[in-house]
């Protein structure tokens, strides 16, 4: 008797692929496994318009208040809330872990009868950071639109990595600390960085123009060949004929 | 604290093949070697995966110096895999059952003293399907992953997506026991169909009828049948026959 061996392949996942398949980051075009972090020093209300890609999806109103607590506040820009309100004391966290992403933010404030832009995230100024973090192996460069170059070689993390279990969410993070790299128009220091997977990299803006975005971009990957995923297989020829335990004693 | 939810069906026909009838000496009767033919066998799985997000932990020159910065989760539908998996129909489990014997008397045209079957005890034997269908899972669960179109390095950043729903699902090393339990035993089909077949015998199948009055001789010309009302029908089995007792009269 022939055994019929058919897998149906009415598989469906929902799965957020551009996190891992994402073989570019760019400060100024925000998405997942990319983060901006911005300090707003002085004081007032800023307007805010989010735009993905050239289009403008969504407003919201930043209150930076002296009283306010001095918790950094994370704002995502796929789903933006109507308004916040910080500290000066403390950094705003821009992200957008969810979707493909493409996003940056612009900030302005009503000054004497006039806007002022505040923050664009397209142009990162002095004390800005873009912190990433990649997790395919290979080579990469970090640059910005001077023409400055990074280049960034990553390995796999040798021991892993750290599980932390907060709430229901797995939290999945490097063993390594990160990697600091000051920005300038005029170069990257260092130029030349070695990570691991999923190790953060922290690329902080020293300039005084507001003016600088920041592109990361996989050069070579060092994905291994095609094939089967880990995991014991049995192979049906040469298993052990196992013990039949279902059997109701006689 | 983290845990796997989700949901599981089963789409199953089957028929009965062969089978023995032995007396037994204690009064009952054995039914062996009746075969159940698996026609489909269709087992559907939908798994709500624990969220696994990738962070990182930003350090800034202020209070509170790390700020923990998710860039991005997956896992994050419900559910977050869904597949179906059609198991090969070419083994054959076995049913027994333990019977007596049990009359009935019914009303009709003409009326009848029937016995049947009375299961005290259906069993099924599954034979051992683990190998089997633990490969298929394992394929399929493969396939899943190449669905996910994730590159392989990624694969062992996250410790292989296997290994995760493996662990999520509470599967050791024998994902055949696994998938065997989950169907025959969680879904209930074993109980199930020992309830059909418990009831398919006691219900559908007479093994002795007899009409009351009972002819004795047929009609011939202008003579009516001879007919002998039959006051009770018993039946006992011992080691080699049935013996049926009938009191006659009334």
């Amino acid at each position: 008797m022939s055994m019929k061996f058919v897998i149906n392949r009415k598989i469906s996942s929902r799965i957020n692929r551009h996190i891992l398949s994402q073989a570019a980051l760019d400060s100024g075009s925000l998405g997942p496994m990319a983060t901006v972090l911005h300090r707003f020093s002085e004081p007032g209300c800023y307007n805010a318009v989010i735009n993905q890609g050239e289009v403008a999806c969504a407003t919201f109103t930043l209150t930076v208040d002296s009283s306010a607590p001095t918790t950094p506040v994370t704002i995502n820009l796929g789903g933006a809330a109507p308004c916040y309100t910080v500290s000066p004391e403390t950094y705003v966290v821009f992200s957008a872990p969810r979707g493909p992403g493409g996003y940056s933010v612009l900030f302005w404030r009503a000054v004497g009868g006039t806007r002022s832009v505040a923050f664009d995230s397209r142009m990162l100024g002095d004390g800005d950071i873009f912190a990433a973090s990649l997790l395919r192996p290979g080579s990469y460069s970090a640059s910005n639109q001077y023409g400055a170059k990074c280049t960034i070689s990553l390995t796999r993390a040798a021991k892993g990595l750290a599980r932390q279990v907060v709430g229901k969410q797995l939290r999945l993070h490097s063993r390594a600390e990160c990697q600091k790299v000051d920005c300038t128009r005029e170069s990257f220091t260092p130029n030349k960085v070695s990570a691991e997977t999923a190790q953060p990299l922290l690329f902080t803006v020293r300039t005084k123009e507001p003016s600088l975005r920041i592109k990361i971009t996989l050069e070579a990957s060092e994905d291994k060949p095609a094939g089967p995923l880990t995991g014991p297989r049995v192979d049906l020829a040469k298993a052990p004929k196992k013990p039949d335990l279902r059997k109701k004693p006689a | 604290m983290l845990g796997v939810t989700g949901t599981a069906s089963a789409d199953v026909e089957f028929h009965l093949e062969n089978g023995t009838v032995s007396f037994e000496p204690d009064n009952t009767i054995r039914i062996s070697e009746l075969d159940i033919k698996w026609d489909k066998l269709e087992v559907s799985i939908a798994l709500n995966l624990p969220t696994l997000c990738f962070t990182i932990y930003v350090p800034i020159p202020v209070p509170p110096f790390l700020i923990p910065v998710d860039l991005g989760c997956i896992f994050e539908g419900n559910p977050d895999l869904q597949f179906t998996l059609d198991l090969p129909t070419g083994f054959t489990t076995e049913v027994s059952c333990n019977a007596g014997l049990k009359t009935y008397y019914g009303l009709g045209t003409p009326n009848e003293w029937m016995v049947y079957i009375a299961p005290s005890r259906v069993d099924l034997d599954i034979i051992d399907v683990a190998d089997t269908v633990g490969d298929m899972l394992e394929n399929a669960l493969n396939a899943v992953a190449e669905s996910l179109g994730i590159p392989d390095a990624i694969v062992d950043v996250i410790g292989s997506i296997i290994d995760l729903v493996r662990e999520v699902l509470d599967i050791a090393d024998d994902l055949g026991e696994w998938l065997q339990n989950l169907i025959f035993d969680a879904l209930g089909i074993e109980s199930t169909i020992e309830s059909y077949v418990a009831i398919w015998l006691a219900d559908t199948m007479p093994i002795f009828r007899l009409e009351d009055p009972v002819e004795i001789m047929p009609a011939e010309g202008s003579l009516i049948p001879v007919k002998l009302p039959i006051e009770y029908v018993g039946a006992q089995v011992n080691d080699s026959e049935m013996v049926l007792m009938v009191d006659v009269g009334g």
